[in-house]
């Protein structure tokens, strides 16, 4: 019996121990599934919170699109929040040029102080976060959403405040706030700052974007030559580069408008009018030639299309285009006056010509011996004149089909230039011009050269000198030799050249050659002229010109120039008015 | 006798007017820029000046606004050039209208003797 007591006991105390260990272990059980739970639960709600921004960011992006619009963007965020988070109005503050936009949506009716509070608080944490005071009368307000109620007055019990970033600056504010009190935790500020932390940094991105695209435009259009106007459908400015500006003399304006280019054109294009056609016809408008200042202008005007995603094509604006043909209008007007000049240089004589055989012809005239011989001579002159012309203007036409061959040979350089020397001097004895030659050292006897091209340049050179030199004035032929690296003034110098007028210090290096300086002191050319004298179609005023039968065609100089070249030479003029020229040219020895 | 001044640095032009025009009732000077001419104007007055335009020193067109400067001119002035564009003409005529410029000749489609004829139909007009 003591026995069946004993195990009884015995068992009766394992089942208690057993019961007591099942119990612990349930309760460690219970415990464990409970934290599963809370587990379980807070990640359902992490998971809630990350849908939610994901689906505020697409709901971004598909709203948005490329929009750079902060309103936009914030209308976005703001018109979805209270699906995940609680309050009575959200609102937000931008601050713009002018003013603070303040936009406040009501999810419930609130008394109108509640309105002003937030307000009120969010004005001061703005200036707080920008470190500049605002006042309410810059705060531009709208209202959406629940109505205002009169009767309870509930004060602002929750509120949380984000600050927008956009490109590191504070932009503005976005708030929550809410007549209940103790609402807005952790937790849902957390989301709340990631949303608009990303919303803002997408933001940013796309600035950057955006800009480094329109800085590579505006560099280009900026640099461009042409002036370019672009303009939206209202014809308001949204471009204008400097070369545009500069066109119709606004380099300094600031904000150009349509009318500051009607005004600027004065009536030569009617800019707004070519724009509406453009903008409302589609139309491609290019313009005759326009003078606008000292240079002329073709202008284009057409229209900005866009394509949009699905193909269909809208004009956004219209671009006008400046384009300056000043070179072109500039080559074509001297081309014509080449030509008249040319038919001038050849009419005058041919005309004395004919009217002195009217004279002669003429019964009733009764010339004097002396008259007969005078008019000989004047028919002689007129015609070797034009003879000269002439042969220029084959001599041209040659170079031009490249077809002007010289003849080098062994020859006396100095022979050359003193038989020309003579000749001159010969026929200025009665006008009183000093015509003389000297040398330098070591000119060498015979050289290879085209004794008759030469004897051209030498021609062309001393004509023009004795041309625009006065009474009583100096032409010098100063020859000597040039050694490559000497100081080619100094070499100058040494055969009796005592012009102000100084050689280019680039001549130093030239090869060893020969170099003939042909010096007036006469009228000289203007510096703007000297880079153009060896050009065709180019004919320098010639006023200073004593008299018609002097005025050149311009030709002598481009036929010398290109003889110098075919040698393997250069030809070149220093000059100064009233001071006079040298022109120079070089043979070089090998 | 009238006095003619020709203006031109054309000589064979001046020349062969000279010659042309009748002796016995023309009495001709001949200088051959528009500073020479206002010199010998102021010398000896003549009835009728024919007048280059382009000429070295002063050209025709400075000469009118030279006199034009000095206080007008009663003096017939004809210009004759070889210019012969409608631009060229009507720029002559026009700076020269108060200044006594009374015709134009474009001297290479006017023989001689039609250059007299005018000139002797100007002196008829205006010169007292």
């Amino acid at each position: 019996m003591d026995f069946l007591f004993i195990i009884f006991l015995i068992i009766l105390i394992a089942a208690f121990f057993v019961v007591v260990l099942l119990f612990l272990k349930n309760k460690k059980l219970k415990k464990d599934i409970s934290i599963k739970e809370i587990k379980i639960e807070e990640r359902g709600k992490e998971m809630d919170s990350k849908m939610y921004e994901l689906a505020i960011l697409k709901e971004l992006g598909d709203r948005v699109g490329y929009s750079l619009d902060v309103h936009q963007i914030i209308d976005v965020i703001t018109g979805s929040l209270h699906q995940f988070i609680n309050y009575s109005a959200v609102s937000y503050m931008l601050l713009e040029p002018e003013k603070i936009l303040f936009k406040i949506h009501l999810e419930k009716s609130v008394h109108r102080d509640f309105i002003n509070e937030v307000r009120d608080r969010m004005l001061k944490s703005l200036g707080a976060l920008l470190d500049k005071e605002f006042k309410e009368n810059q705060v531009e307000e709208f209202m959406s959403g629940a109505i205002l109620i009169e009767e309870v007055k509930e004060p602002v019990q929750s509120f949380f405040n984000i600050p927008l970033v956009i490109a590191e600056k504070v932009v503005g504010v976005l708030t929550v706030a809410d007549t209940r009190s103790g609402l807005y935790k952790e937790n849902e500020m957390t989301i709340l700052y990631k949303i608009t932390n990303q919303a803002s940094q997408a933001v940013t991105k796309l600035q950057e974007v955006v800009a480094t695209e329109q800085s590579k435009l505006n560099a280009m259009v900026i640099s461009m030559t042409d002036g370019i106007v672009m303009t939206d459908l209202d014809y308001r400015i949204l471009v204008i580069n400097p070369a545009a500006r500069h066109a119709l003399s606004m380099d300094e304006k600031k904000d150009v408008t349509i009318f500051d280019f009607i005004d600027n054109l004065g009536g030569k294009f009617d800019i707004r009018g070519r724009l509406e056609e453009s903008v409302k016809l589609k139309k491609e408008y290019s313009s005759e030639r326009i003078l606008l200042g000292e240079k002329f202008f073709q202008i284009f005007v057409l229209p900005v299309k866009s394509v949009s995603v699905l193909g269909q094509e809208s004009v956004t604006g219209g671009v006008v285009i400046f384009h300056d043909i000043t070179s072109e209008v500039e080559i074509e007007t001297l081309r014509k006056d080449f030509t008249s000049m040319l038919v001038h240089e050849l009419r005058s004589p041919l005309d004395g010509i004919k009217k002195i055989s009217e004279v002669l012809r003429n019964k009733d005239i009764k010339l004097e011996p002396k008259g007969h011989d005078d008019y000989i001579d004047l028919i002689y002159r007129n015609s070797s004149g034009m003879l000269e012309l002439v042969n220029d203007i084959l001599d041209v036409a040659k170079i031009e089909a490249g077809k002007f061959d010289i003849k080098k040979q062994e020859a006396d350089i100095k022979k050359t230039i003193l038989d020309r020397v003579s000749f001159y001097s010969v026929s200025t004895s009665d006008s009183q011009i000093h015509l003389n030659a000297s040398f330098g050292p070591d000119i060498p006897e015979k050289m290879m050269f085209d004794p008759e091209g030469v004897e051209h340049v030498l021609n062309n050179l001393i004509s023009n000198a004795l041309k625009y030199s006065n009474k009583d004035k100096e032409v010098k032929v100063i020859t000597f030799l040039h050694n490559k690296g000497n100081d080619i003034n100094e070499e100058a110098r040494g055969a009796k050249y005592d012009s102000s007028n100084v050689l280019s210090k680039d001549l130093d290096n030239n090869p060893s050659s020969i170099v003939v300086l042909v010096s007036d002191n006469g009228i000289g050319i203007k510096e703007e002229d000297v880079p153009h004298i060896f050009n065709k179609f180019k004919q320098l005023d010639t006023k200073g010109a004593i008299s018609i039968k002097q005025k050149g065609t311009g030709l002598g100089l481009v036929i010398t120039k290109s003889i110098v070249e075919e040698h393997g030479g250069c030809v070149g003029v220093v000059s100064k008015v009233g001071v006079g020229s040298t022109f120079f040219f070089t043979l070089p020895l090998v | 006798m009238k006095k003619i001044l020709i203006i031109d640095d054309d000589e064979v032009f001046a020349k062969t007017l000279g010659d042309t025009l009748p002796k016995e009732k023309y009495l001709v000077s001949h200088v051959s820029n528009g500073e020479e001419g206002l010199n010998e104007m102021a010398k000896n007055v003549p009835d009728l000046i024919i007048l280059d335009l382009i000429m070295p020193k002063l050209g025709g067109l400075d000469f009118l606004t030279v006199l034009k400067r000095n206080g007008g001119n009663k003096i017939p002035i004809l210009i004759s050039s070889q210019l012969s564009k409608m631009e060229d003409i009507s720029n002559a005529i026009v700076a020269g209208m108060d200044v006594g410029v009374k015709g134009y000749i474009i001297k290479s489609s006017e023989n001689l003797d039609k250059i007299v004829e005018e000139i002797e139909k100007t002196l008829g007009k205006y010169s007292k």
